[in-house]
């Protein structure tokens, strides 16, 4: 994920930054969206991923070289997250869901597509809002797997499981997830 | 992608930044990278580092690479040798780190003194820093019987240790051995004196009992000494003396500069008039040894030795200045015009004495006290004129000075038994003059009637 190799000049210092912005470009929205489903809060998503690009910058001005941008990243943000689940911890999940959660009324203002799209995006934004509702677990992995499109093996290196553990773990998420949106436990 | 997967993928893809919180967010970026640019101009060429991701709180800590091990490894070692050795130094008897003090710090130095001569200053040093310690715990009431057993204990230990390098010293070299027992006895009397100073002030009788204890194991110590007259009465031992008592002399008067500023014009005074006093003995030892008065010269070169060491003690020693006085240390020894002065001061007060006893006679009915008196009388005048003989032509100072006081006594004696028939209101002891035989007239007065007795018969 992180590798160290030599650092030499301004070229090397160009280079970095240009990698860094690209990597801005290219995760900073995917990065959001994970975040928004794990806390379901717009402005704090915002402020983690910022927190993460500094975080990471921070690392890489120092000297230190990243090869895979994408999962060192995924894993910042899932520190932050944790982190941000242990200043909740006092506080309970419904009053997170209520209090902080994700309206529908930001899914309609994301809405960009035809009464069609809307209707199909029904059950999906029912399964996305149902995710949230789960446990942490099952939230990390269902949202790694299915909102950011990441495969068992990068994953596994994420959460630092084998990917034998990862599967069953997707496996009993989405059950649980089909339980939750089906029968809306 | 089956349909749920596709479906999720769908629900969530609807959620993202709007477009101004992206561009504020990136601007963001941009803008903390211009102000912490990367270090690659200044970082070293290729870091180590033993985690993978560093920068969350769950995952901060500090690297421990191999050189910041060494680095820790070193400051701890630094901390030990250095920082604990100097906490233990301001160490007394039952803190924790005396132990280390006494037993390692003390040692290491003990071990740095190559020469036998080195070696008894050190423990001579030792014996006044238990002293010390001593005296600390006893002025803040902390002197317990532990404390102060295991400080006898030391000193003990501290003196048969010089004793023994005492021993090998006189066996190599005879005339260092010498001086060096010099040093060593006056540091016993110095640190005597100061406990019999801390013993008259003491408070509490459980602490006059510790410091009286400490200043018996003091005076032990120090008659415990091999007699230091035997060998040295020789040449080459007034060459050493002399060479010692100069290079004594010379270190207390860089001392005297040095304290200038910190002592009154008094104590400067004092302390060069002892200086003088010094001068004066090493000029008359000088003139003895020309006169091949080899033994008398040394025996005056060691009491300036001694002398020179207790005023070199008093001035480094701020425990010795406050609590000593320098009159008791190193006695003001007078010069011969003194000596004169003051026979010749005292000689008119004991005629004043004289006449007033006689006035006195005249009135006595008792005649057996009458005849006491008148011999008395009698006797004292022949002492004085003794003194006065020995005076006017220059005879023997030593002798004029023991008939001058043998005169004082017995005048004091008239003066006290004939106190009843007149009240004096300014009699005058020659010795009191002197300020050196207060206690003889409240001894004397036992003894009064006895002594004209006696006298008459």
């Amino acid at each position: 994920m992180a590798k160290q190799i030599s650092q030499e000049g301004d070229n090397v210092s160009g280079n970095h930054e240009e990698r860094f912005l690209k990597a801005f470009d290219d995760y900073a929205d995917a990065l959001f969206r994970h975040a928004s489903i794990r806390i379901s809060d717009h402005e704090r998503a915002i402020e983690l991923v910022h927190d993460t690009f500094t975080k990471v910058w921070g690392y890489v001005r120092a000297g230190n070289s990243i090869d895979a941008y994408r999962p060192f990243l995924y894993k910042v943000l899932g520190n932050l997250i944790i982190d941000e689940y242990r200043r909740r911890r006092t506080e309970s999940l419904d009053a997170i869901l209520e209090d902080e959660g994700m309206d529908t009324g930001r899914f309609d203002e994301l809405q960009e597509g035809s009464l069609q799209e809307t209707l199909n995006m029904l059950d999906g934004k029912r399964m996305v809002e149902a995710i949230q509702i789960l446990p942490p677990l099952y939230q990390e992995i269902l949202t790694l797997r299915f909102v950011d499109g990441l495969g068992p093996k990068e994953i596994a290196e994420l959460i630092e499981e084998t990917e034998n553990v990862v599967s069953v773990r997707i496996n009993r998420g989405v059950k649980l997830l089909r339980d939750a949106v089906i029968n809306g436990t | 992608m089956n349909t749920f997967e596709k479906k999720i993928k769908d629900a969530s893809g609807k959620i993202r930044m709007r477009a101004s919180e992206r561009a504020l967010l990136r601007e963001q970026i941009v803008s903390f990278m211009e102000y912490h640019p990367h270090l690659s101009a200044t970082v070293s060429k290729k870091k180590k580092t033993s985690i993978l991701v560093p920068y969350t709180e769950k995952f901060s800590y500090i690297q421990f690479t191999p050189w910041r091990i060494r680095g820790a490894v070193a400051s701890c070692a630094l901390l030990v040798a250095v920082v604990t050795p100097l906490l233990a130094e301001q160490t007394v008897p039952g803190d924790v780190l005396y132990p280390m003090k006494v037993r390692i710090n003390e040692e290491v130095l003990s071990q740095l003194s190559f020469s036998s001569y080195e070696k008894v200053a050190w423990e001579t040093r030792r014996v006044e820093r238990r002293i010390a310690e001593a005296r600390l715990l006893a002025k803040e009431g902390k002197l317990t019987d532990e404390a102060e057993a295991q400080i006898t204990e030391t000193v003990k230990e501290h003196t048969a240790s010089a004793q023994k390098e005492l021993a090998v010293l006189r066996e190599s070299d005879v005339d260092q051995a010498a001086v060096a027992q010099v040093v060593l006895e006056s540091a016993f009397d110095v640190q005597s004196a100061v406990l019999d100073t801390d013993q008259q002030l003491s408070s509490t009788t459980e602490s006059d009992t510790q410091i009286r204890a400490l200043a018996t194991v003091v005076r032990d110590a120090k008659a415990a000494l091999v007699p230091n007259t035997a060998d040295i009465a020789t040449l080459s031992s007034y060459e050493r003396f002399v060479a010692s008592v100069e290079e004594s002399t010379t270190r207390a008067h860089e001392l005297l500069v040095s304290i200038e500023e910190s002592i009154s014009t008094e104590e400067r005074s004092d302390i060069q008039r002892r200086f003088e006093d010094i001068n004066r003995r090493i000029d008359e030892t000088t003139k003895m040894y020309d006169t091949q008065e080899t033994s008398t010269s040394v025996e005056g070169l060691k009491s300036a030795l001694s002398d020179t060491q207790k005023l070199i003690s008093f001035m480094t020693d701020i425990d010795v200045r406050t609590g000593v006085p320098l009159d008791t240390l190193v006695p003001k020894q007078l010069t011969k015009e003194e000596r004169y002065a003051y026979l010749s001061e005292s000689r008119k007060h004991m005629n004043e004495n004289v006449a007033r006893v006689h006035a006195r006679r005249t009135a006595i009915v008792d005649a057996t006290l009458g005849e006491k008196i008148t011999v008395g009388l009698e006797q004292a005048q022949s002492l004085l004129a003794r003194v006065d003989a020995d005076i006017a032509l220059e005879g023997s100072l030593e002798d004029a000075e023991v008939a001058e006081k043998e005169a004082s006594v017995l005048v004091q004696d008239l003066l006290l038994m004939t106190d009843s028939l007149d009240t004096p209101t300014n009699v005058l002891a020659g010795s009191d003059a002197q300020g050196t035989s207060t206690d003889t007239t409240t001894a004397s007065t036992t003894t009064a009637t006895e002594t004209a007795t006696s006298t008459a018969e």
